[in-house]
């Protein structure tokens, strides 16, 4: 009984953990202006991410080695260091996305200014980090992120026409309104939003820190394959609610009340409020995964001791790291740049940078000295040359299509 | 000297390798070498492992390269020469880490963790637990 729960729990904490900032920004974003058209490309991200999370997963399991452990040892010193400082940059620029985003969802509470709780949800996320231990963090907020299927919830009670909106996801194109390098920016920036290198790096030293072992390999398969699949569906719902409500109204998702507002309008004041404490407890735990990620990139480069298990006095190094990147992301967004647009910048890049991380672990991942029989086999190697494929193409076109559109716009 | 389980094919093998103390504590990369050429003229031999950005500079090379260098030749007491861990120092090496004995603590491998613990840390508020 008692692993039948923990089983369930590192399922739902995974399908919480799946939806941040990114996903909830995107999908409202990007259902108000294409309706279902781009439900391909969150699809395509959350492809993607399995089978990168389940790789990752494997050789932390089998081998011990978090990502930035392996990106060090197979790509070597000088390109190491390229894919740290893109790391770490990306994850600044989540972090501040996601400090946005904790704002605004209680600037929706409190009518006071996000900028204002900027500071105090700093605090709160380094306290949390600094005492709480690990899998609090990871399972009491995956677990009330969940209240986020409001979105689904909030869907069926909506006068929508299933047709239309299936048709228009299983048929995507162009709105006429709309140009195809803005179509194909969102379209990057959806697969950015579900494969987020600061989770893959989380997901695998997360694992190392729970003391994985072969036989955690269900456990980590259950919740890749299974768990991040969900998370992709509760993607694609709140797109949904955005394309039925806010298309047709022709409003510009620029808040998060605005992603809300679907719910508001079918279910009211409560619905509102499941959707507030959803957005509040995925930006949270979102912000205190990307923040520990860095340390764990950081600490795992450099070959320093890392990890939440230990005290702090235990990780000197991996603590200073996480206190810095706290300090720099909050300063960020204290410098009043827009949180929608940070993250559509933080998710794009992002995606740009999959390849980086990914093609070291995708060796390791063939390496019987690390694997033994664990190694991929032929259809993993497969969906990982594929994946490695789209990966490249994305981030090719990626900055040409963010200055073209102007992120977007 | 120490116990090899595996076979090197090339020395660039052994660099950025994981470095661990004899409790298992980590303790940074192998981030370069160092050969001697014995006195007869023999063939050069691995006689220590270098960490520390006085070591890890160089390896990056260019002006990054320079400015870590130059960084670390300023906060190490030791100036520009790296921690050196001399080969009778190491227990065991395999392909996946190096593992030290204990009498290589005072060589300056823990010096950079020990600091900030010192004067980072401890300073904070439960951060001496």
């Amino acid at each position: 009984m008692k692993r039948i729960f923990a089983v369930a729990l590192g399922l739902v904490t995974a399908i919480g953990g799946f939806v941040d900032i990114g996903n909830l920004v995107t999908s409202g974003v990007t259902g108000a202006r294409f309706s279902m058209s781009l439900t391909w490309a969150i699809v395509v991200g959350t492809i993607g991410m399995t089978v990168y999370a389940e790789m990752a997963g494997r050789v932390a399991a089998v081998a011990g080695r978090p990502v930035f452990h392996v990106v060090r040892e197979r790509l070597g010193v000088r390109f190491g260091l390229f894919n740290l400082l893109a790391c770490c940059l990306l994850n600044l620029l989540t972090l501040a996305a996601e400090i946005g985003g904790i704002g605004m969802a209680l600037e929706l509470v409190s009518d006071v200014s996000y900028l204002l709780w900027v500071p105090l949800i700093a605090l709160a996320l380094w306290g949390a980090l600094w005492r709480l231990p690990f899998k609090v963090i990871e399972n009491l907020f995956g677990v009330i992120g969940l209240s986020l299927l409001v979105f689904i919830v909030a869907l069926f009670w909506l006068p929508v026409d299933w047709g239309s909106l299936t048709s228009s996801a299983l048929h995507p194109s162009v709105p006429p309104t709309e140009a195809y390098t803005t179509y194909f920016f969102y379209a990057v920036s959806l697969i950015g939003a579900c494969l987020v290198p600061y989770q893959i790096i989380f997901f695998s030293s997360g694992g190392v820190e729970e003391g994985w072992t072969r036989s955690s390999m269900f456990q980590m398969r259950l919740n890749t394959i299974v768990g991040f699949p969900l998370g992709g569906v509760l993607s694609i719902a709140i797109m949904a609610t955005s394309a039925v409500v806010l298309q047709p109204l022709g409003t510009d998702v620029g808040h998060l009340s605005q992603v809300g507002l679907p719910v508001a309008l079918a279910l009211g004041k409560v619905g509102l409020a499941f959707a507030i404490v959803g957005f509040f407890a995925a930006t949270f735990a979102a912000g205190a995964e990307a923040t520990l990620s860095t340390g764990y990139a950081v600490s795992q480069y450099f070959g320093w001791a890392w990890g939440k298990w230990l005290r702090p006095s235990s990780a000197p190094q991996f603590h200073v790291i996480c206190l810095i990147t706290m300090i720099l992301g909050t300063m960020l967004v204290l410098t009043t740049i827009d949180p929608i647009t940070i993250t559509l910048v933080a998710v794009v890049l992002g995606a740009a940078a999959i390849p980086l991380t990914f093609l070291p672990v995708l060796v390791i991942a063939n390496d019987r000295d690390y694997l033994g029989d664990q190694v991929n086999g032929r259809f993993a190697n497969v969906m990982g040359v594929v994946f490695l494929a789209v990966t490249v193409v994305v981030s090719v076109v990626t900055l040409p299509l963010l200055f073209w559109t102007r992120g977007g716009a | 000297m120490a116990e090899w389980e595996w076979e090197a094919a090339t020395v660039d093998q052994l660099l950025d390798v994981q470095i661990y103390a004899a409790d298992g504590e980590p303790l940074g990369k192998v981030d370069d070498l160092e050969f001697t050429t014995p006195s007869d003229g023999g063939a050069p031999v691995l006689t220590a492992i270098l960490c520390g950005p006085s070591a890890f500079g160089p390896r990056l090379g260019g002006l990054v390269g320079l400015t870590v260098w130059a960084i670390g030749r300023r906060l190490s007491p030791t100036g520009s020469d790296p921690v050196r861990v001399p080969m009778t120092q190491v227990d065991r090496v395999n392909r996946r880490e190096i593992r030290l004995r204990e009498s290589a603590r005072p060589l300056g491998t823990h010096r950079f963790a020990d600091w900030t613990r010192e004067h980072i840390v401890c300073q904070i508020p439960g951060g001496s637990r």
